[in-house]
This record gives structure tokens, sequence and C-alpha cells, in this order.
């Protein structure tokens, strides 16, 4: 149990260098304030990062285990699946994690059990895959509402063209006459 | 298969954006966030230059050969012209306080949607051709030729600012950052760079009356189905005046709520209070099938196309004979009428200034303009107790109040809503401070950006907005995002279905309409939407 007893002492170290490493995908204006303004409400791409990081985190360490982590990687996948990013980009952060935690492992042990390292790393790889799932759900989201938007003026066009016949709604649908 | 990525560059696992300076840094024109461009047809219509079939993604975007020139030209106008934009081309001293401000900032992490950095793609062409500075320091005096590169950006980023007016509170030097967005389009469209979901309004606007190009008897009709809606809920048969000469007052409303739901309903809204006026005081107001529009999308290409379509509203009421003009839940129609009607038009010398006839209240606000907004009016008539209301049959719905960013910021109308939505809900609760009255955030999708093309943009822009939301739905369990503006409640509903889906968007008189007991109504079972009434969920039909 080495590594976990490492990873919460260090819960807050490897929190924020995570936090400063997804900062760091947006351009260095961008990256100032997302890290700078602390109000949430101002900034909310900051203040959404930071708080889902913490509680992925904590769903590694599994201190939150009967949460979905769906639930927890969502609303910052949501945000950075509307955002300038490749898929790589807006679901791949989570890969960030690998490198920050090795490091520390190393500087921090003198001998490294790999099987632990190993099931952290296959738990990272879920999270990101779950990560994947949320950016593909999202994006399915924001194509169909690009298609509602069309079908809706395409219906709407037929209408004031009079081409739409509606079946009242206390009358059967002739064709299930 | 052109658009999908070579093995190569899938490859490219480098997630930090180029550290180069902003000059330096090219523009790329993305899907979800570049709007399609104008239909030639619509450019005709109404006279703008270079109409042509082209796309943002092509290589030619098909400019006259002199196009340098014509920008240069058309920026010594208006900087001759308008003193303002002369002044907020001079005075920033890049302090960055409006940097942070913006709803497009914020939400898309792109450095140049600060409003700074926006402004300044136009300043540096400033410095280029019209100061001695920026003649001789060149870039290192922020100067910079106009090239096609410089063009693509403006167009692209133009095209990212709802005109919104956010980031002018916070800028100590009172610089109005949406009138340089303005300027920005105005060059534009001097080369016939617009697009669609601005363009063909305005065609439609002139020649119909409205954005949508519905003909007077294709209004009427909506009207007339609304009014067996309403009978069907409540009983009563409402019957709205056309175009009647001598009539009081005219009424103008966006025809958003005449033809896209939740609009709709409160259109249904206004219907029922003013048969319950004339019913009770004897109001005589009439709605016009040609004055369509209470929106103006010329606001969002060149003054001169507001000054065209504001143009038709009064012609309208002097037209028809009526003594002043109430104007619906609208957004920018409020700013174009606060702000620019009385040079454009005005003064409304024709009219009389306005007047309550059924509490005799002077609306001084209106004084010049002579049209009164209709929170303001049915504010008023709460305040004096004219109307009958019954607040639990909006007991199903935990309101917050969404200031629209035209009538709070270029209005001041702040309170009169809230007092409105007060008087009709039990339930109310505002979001945090720093997200509403002056200092509201966007919709992310005005000023002509709510297409469907654009999405992510209406998405990411509409975050600090949704993210307030978000907020009173978990903390207060809200579930009703009431609005006064018809592009809020066009967009506010794919806001909301993104960010936070269990919270759904309703316009103001809609609650009022629910509220309001008309003499002679039946017992009513459902609201405006035909869902059961507090108490009425397992009644049968």
């Amino acid at each position: 149990m080495e590594l976990t007893a490492l990873l919460e002492k260090k819960k807050e170290t490897i929190v924020n260098e995570w936090f400063e490493q997804v900062i760091q995908t947006y351009a260095p204006d961008t990256a100032m304030f997302y890290q700078g303004q602390k109000d949430a409400f101002a900034n909310p791409v900051g203040s959404t990062t930071r708080h889902a990081l913490t509680r992925l985190f904590n769903l590694l360490l599994k201190h939150n285990e009967n949460e979905s982590p769906a639930a927890i990687i969502d609303p910052l996948i949501r945000i950075r699946a509307v955002q300038n990013f490749t898929p790589t980009q807006a679901a791949g952060f989570v890969f960030f994690l690998k490198p920050i935690v090795r490091n520390l492992y190393k500087k921090n042990q003198k001998k490294i059990h790999f099987d632990e390292l190993l099931a952290l790393e296959s738990r990272i790889d879920m999270l990101a895959l779950t990560g994947f799932d949320v950016f593909m759900a999202c994006r399915e989201k924001i194509y169909s509402m690009k298609t509602n938007v069309e079908r809706d003026k395409i219906y709407k066009a037929f209408a004031r063209a009079g081409l739409i016949k509606e079946v009242p709604a206390d009358e059967p649908d002739p064709k299930f006459i | 298969m052109s658009d999908l990525l070579k093995p190569e560059e899938l490859y490219k696992t480098d997630s930090r954006p180029p550290r180069t300076d902003w000059m330096d840094t090219p523009v790329e024109i993305r899907r979800g966030i570049a709007c399609y461009a104008g239909n030639p047809k619509s450019l005709e219509y109404v006279g703008l230059p270079n109409a042509r079939k082209w796309s943002c993604f092509d290589e030619d975007w098909q400019l006259p050969e002199n196009w340098q020139e014509i920008i240069h030209e058309g920026f010594k106008e208006r900087l001759e012209k308008f003193r303002s934009f002369k002044v907020f081309m001079d005075i920033c001293v890049r302090c960055g306080a409006c940097a942070d401000k913006c709803h497009f900032f914020i939400g898309t992490g792109d450095p140049k949607n600060m409003p700074v950095l926006r402004a300044e793609l136009l300043r540096s062409i400033y410095r280029n051709d019209f100061t001695r500075a920026g003649k001789i320091l060149g870039k290192l005096g922020g100067a910079r030729p106009m090239t096609l590169e410089v063009l693509r950006e403006w167009w692209y980023y133009m095209f990212q600012c709802s005109e919104c007016r956010r980031c002018s509170v916070f800028c100590p030097y009172g610089i109005d950052t949406a009138e340089i967005t303005m300027m920005g389009r105005e060059l534009l469209n001097l080369l016939g760079l617009n697009i669609d979901w601005i363009a063909t309004p305005v065609a439609n606007c002139y020649r119909t009356g409205n954005h949508l190009g519905i003909q007077p008897h294709a209004f009427k009709d909506m009207l007339e189905f609304f009014q067996e809606d309403i009978e069907e809920i409540t009983g009563v048969l409402v019957e709205p005046q056309y175009n009647k000469v001598g009539a009081d007052i005219l009424f103008i409303t966006p025809s958003g709520d005449v033809f896209a739901d939740p609009g709709t309903y409160t259109c249904m809204g206004y219907m029922m209070l003013f048969h319950y006026l004339k019913e009770k005081y004897g109001f005589d107001i009439t709605w016009s099938t040609y004055a369509s529009e209470g929106g103006n999308f010329g606001f969002f290409t060149s003054h001169e196309m507001m000054k065209r379509l504001n143009a038709k509203m009064y012609a309208e009421a002097k037209r028809l004979g009526v003594k002043w003009i109430i104007g619906g839940e609208c957004g920018h129609m409020w700013r174009v009428i606060n702000q620019y009607m009385d040079t454009m038009n005005g003064p409304a010398d024709f009219l009389e200034e306005p007047v309550s006839p059924i509490t005799g209240t002077k609306f001084e606000n209106a004084k010049s303009t002579k049209m009164v907004h209709i929170t303001e009016f049915t504010a008023d008539l709460i305040k004096h107790g004219k109307l009958e209301l019954d607040k639990s049959r909006n007991d199903n719905l935990s309101v917050t109040f969404h200031d629209s960013c035209n009538p709070a910021r270029g209005m001041g109308l702040l309170d009169e809503p809230r007092y409105v939505i007060q008087n009709v809900c039990n339930k109310f609760h505002e979001m945090p401070a720093g997200t509403i009255r002056e200092q509201t955030f966007c919709c992310g999708s005005g000023s002509g950006l709510n297409a469907g093309e654009d999405m992510e943009l209406r998405m990411a822009g509409g975050l600090p907005r949704a993210n307030a939301v978000k907020s009173v739905h978990e903390s207060k369990g809200v579930n009703t995002l009431a609005t006064i503006c018809a592009i809020d409640r066009a967009a506010l509903p794919d806001l909301m279905s993104y960010w936070v889906p269990e919270v759904e968007v309703y316009g103001v008189h809609e609650m009022v309409a629910n509220a309001l007991i008309l003499q002679g109504e039946k017992d009513r079972d459902t609201d405006l939407r035909g869902e059961p009434l507090p108490g009425m969920e397992d009644s049968d039909e």
C-alpha cells in the first residue's frame, strides 16, 4: 500500500500539478486567467477544471467509489468538447496524471511496486475511456442540436407554405384506420 | 474525406497551443464557430455590395480588386462621421479591465475574444493607416498593414462578439467595444462579408416586415391559431385588433414571439393581457401585420440598415395615427430604440408622450422615443392594482431571471421585470451577483449569432450564463429561466439542454397570463403550454 499512502500524502501537490498541466493546454493569456481568477462565476472553466480534477483524483484513490466516474468527469469534458480542441486534446488530459505519479514515485521511493503502479494506471486508462464516452455523448448532443435547427427550419418553411396538415390530437391517424 | 486528419497529424500529441504573439498567430477559421455566408439574393435585395456565393472556408473570398482601398476609405469615412469611433480607437490604454469580462473569451478560451484584443484587430490597422506613430513605428507601435490574413481574422472575430456590452461596464474609459464590433461589421459589409443569419432576416424584414418573411395573412393566421389555443385553455375568446387606424396604441413585438416556441406562449400572454384590459378598461391597442417585427438585424449590419428597418415601425405608427407604441419582450430592439432611434429617425413628434390610459402614469423614460417596454407597462398596472392575479397557478415554477443584455445595459430595465415576476410567481431566486443586472452574462447567441452551424461557439459563449443557472438549479431547485428577449427565448432552450437540461425557458408575460384571471374564464386546469396546473396533475381532461 506504499503507493496509495504516498498519493494520499501528496494529494494536493499532485492535483495542483495536474491542474497546471491541463490549464497549459490553453493559450498563455487564457491559462493565466483560468488559473488566477478564483470566483467560480467569473471563471467557470478554471473552477470546474480544478473541482473535477480533485474529485477524479479522489475517485482514483477510491474515496468516492459510489459516485459515477462519468458524472464526475462530465462537467469538465462538456466544456472541453465545445472548445478549440481535437478529441485527443479534449479528453486526453487524464493521461497527464501518469507521468506526474511516476515521477513522484521515483523521487520518493527506492523500490517501485509495479503491481500497485500498474493497477493505478489501469484505473487511469479506464477513466480516460469513460472521458471519451462522455466526450462522444457531448459531441452527439451538439450534432443533434444542429440537426434539430435544420429540421425545424425545413418544417417551418413547409408549414408557412401550407404544405403540412397535422392530424388533430383527438382524431386517429388515418394510416392506422 | 478531405477533412480527415492524416496519420502523422493524428499522432501529434502536443496539447500546448502556440506561444507566439497574437499578431504572429495565424487565424484558423473553424467549423462550429463560423457562420455561413449571406445568401447573395438577400444582399442584392437590400443593395448590399459584392453579392455572390462564397464560403469562409474557401481559399478565394471573391473580393473586389480594390478591397484594401474600400476598407481604408470606409474606415476614414467612419472616423470622420462618428466621433465616438475615433475616440475609442485612440484612448484605450490596454489596461485589460475588459479582457476577462467577455463570455466568449471566458467560454472559448480564445485570447482574440478578449474585448481589448478583438478591438486591437481594428486598432492595429487604424494605427497603420491613420496615425503618425503607427506609420513610423510599425509593428513596434502596435500597427500592421491590412492583408487578406487580417481581413479573415476580422471576419472571424467580429462574428464572435454578440455586442452585449458587458466589457464596456468595466472599461474605465467608457469604451463601448460593441460599437467597435459594429464598425468592424460595417466595414466587412462593404466587401459583401456578412453571415446569412443576419443578411436574410434583414432582407425579409425590409420586404415583408419581419425576419422570417411572413406575409400579413400568415401573421394573422398564427395569432388566430393562438386564439383557438387560448379559448381551449381558458374558455375565453380573445380578439386582437389588426392594423386599426385610429387605435390608441400600436403594439410591436419580435416575430420570434409569433413563430418560435417558447416565445409563442409569451405571445399568447400579450393577447390575454390586452383582452383583459380591453374588457375591463376599454384599452384600445392594435397589432400591425406590416410593422410585424420588433427586432432589427440592421443593427448588426450597418447604421444605414438599422435606420431603414427602424423607420418602418414609426412609419406604421404614423400611418395608423396611434398615440404611442408599446414594444414587446425584445432585446436589441430596445437598444436601437433607446440609444439610436432619436438621432436616426427621431424625434417622433407626431406621437404623444406615453401616458397609461389605465393608471395615468407618464412613462418619462419614453418621453422622446414614444415607445414603452411592456414589462414597464405591466409593472405599472400591477403597482396600481389593476390586474387580478392568481400567483399559485405558477407554483410549479421555481423561477430565476436572466437580464437580457440590451434591456439591462442598453436601457436600465432591471427592476420592472423582477417586480412583475414576483407578483405573478411565488418562487423566485436570483442568480449570483456578478452574473445579473448590469453585469449580466449574455446568452451567447445575440447579434445574429443564433444560427445552427456555430453551435460550439454558442454553447461555449453561453457557459458563464449556464453556469450561474446551474448553481441556482442545484442550490434552490430552480426549474425556470425567465427572460424578456426573443433571441433569449430561441437561444436559451438549446443552451439549457446542453448545460442544465432540467431548466425550461419562459417569457415573463407567459407567466403573467398563467396568473391572470380573465373575466368569464372556465376553471383552468392547464397552463399555456397545456401542462397541468399545480394540484391538477391527476385530474382528467
